[in-house]
């Protein structure tokens, strides 16, 4: 079976990473975990100026998604899912569709809320989104209150 | 892990329902098999009689349906229980779940109230945005869960 997980670094994240590894999949199930990473805002590149500082702020961003995915991939690896990651640039909502479109995953997973967002809604808008165009089967993932 | 399993006479729903049953889930699962009767016909000039004997074969059909899923269930060593929702199905699926202190919730991503809602049918849509448990929605077209999941047995075996 083929999973894909979209992840950020946010508790509903962790708690799709944990759901996924409470379930039994069967053998050969192989889990692909997608981060995406957002542009780099240049709202504020005036203050703050220079290119050099957007650069930066972009390689940092880089290396906190390769830490999540990696402490991603080594959780479901110890619950003996196969695992690998793939990090993507731009709209999260954009992306995991394109990534689903082009690796045809049986199941997509995610939290219902990113790290970004209005916590008061009552579905984060990356969930909302998969959940009503991904064409394959989705699992949200909620936190329990 | 407390699961419940919503089921219609979808095609959907019947995905839904191979993928639970092919799956395995952690030991002491539990599966929840709930449906809601079709709305019954109040339309003028049936008689009442007809409309209870009608009535009364749908919820036949129903029981036996929950029965087969619960069936399968019991073949692959899942216990289950089932309960046929009264009112609202999307109201009653809510609160079924609170009282239940469901972890999942699985479901056909169109079942019977599916064109009020083109893409996503009203009552996983409506489960999905105000359900506390996850929720996960089975859609078409989807690879046979009976492929996809014996593939791997067949090899290793």
């Amino acid at each position: 079976m083929k999973l894909l997980i979209g992840i950020d670094d946010s508790p509903h994240s962790r708690a799709a990473v944990d759901l996924v590894c409470r379930m039994v999949w069967p053998s050969g199930t192989h889990a692909l975990v997608v981060s995406v990473i957002p542009p780099a805002m240049p709202v504020h590149s005036e203050i703050h100026g220079s290119a050099e500082w957007m650069t930066r702020l972009h390689e940092h961003l880089v290396r906190e998604h390769e830490r999540v995915v990696a402490a991603t991939e080594g959780v479901l690896r110890a619950s003996g899912i196969e695992a690998s990651s793939q990090l993507m640039h731009g709209d999260a909502r954009v992306e995991l569709l394109d990534a689903a479109r082009s690796h045809q995953p049986d199941l997509l997973v995610v939290g219902s809320h990113g790290r970004t967002g209005l916590a008061k809604l009552i579905l984060g808008s990356v969930a909302h989104h998969v959940v009503t165009h991904a064409e394959c089967s989705v699992l949200v993932v909620k936190v329990r209150p | 892990m407390r699961i419940v399993i919503a089921v219609d006479e979808s095609t959907h729903s019947q995905r839904a329902v191979d993928l639970v049953q092919r799956l395995r889930w952690p030991a002491g699962s539990c599966v929840l098999v709930v449906t809601a009767l079709p709305s019954e016909d109040h339309s003028e000039g049936t008689p009442a009689s007809a409309s209870r004997d009608s009535s009364r074969a749908n919820r036949g059909a129903t029981e036996a349906r929950l029965t087969q899923v619960q069936d399968g269930l019991r073949a692959i060593g899942v216990s289950s229980a089932h309960r046929i929702l009264e009112g609202d199905p999307r109201e009653a699926l809510i609160r079924l779940i609170e009282a239940e202190h469901v972890d999942l919730l699985v479901l056909g991503s169109r079942g019977r109230l599916g064109l009020l809602h083109v893409l996503l049918g009203s009552v996983s849509s409506h489960a999905v945005s105000h359900a506390g448990c996850s929720v996960l929605v089975v859609k078409g077209p989807f690879k046979p869960a009976v492929e996809v999941l014996e593939a791997p047995r067949k090899r290793a075996s």
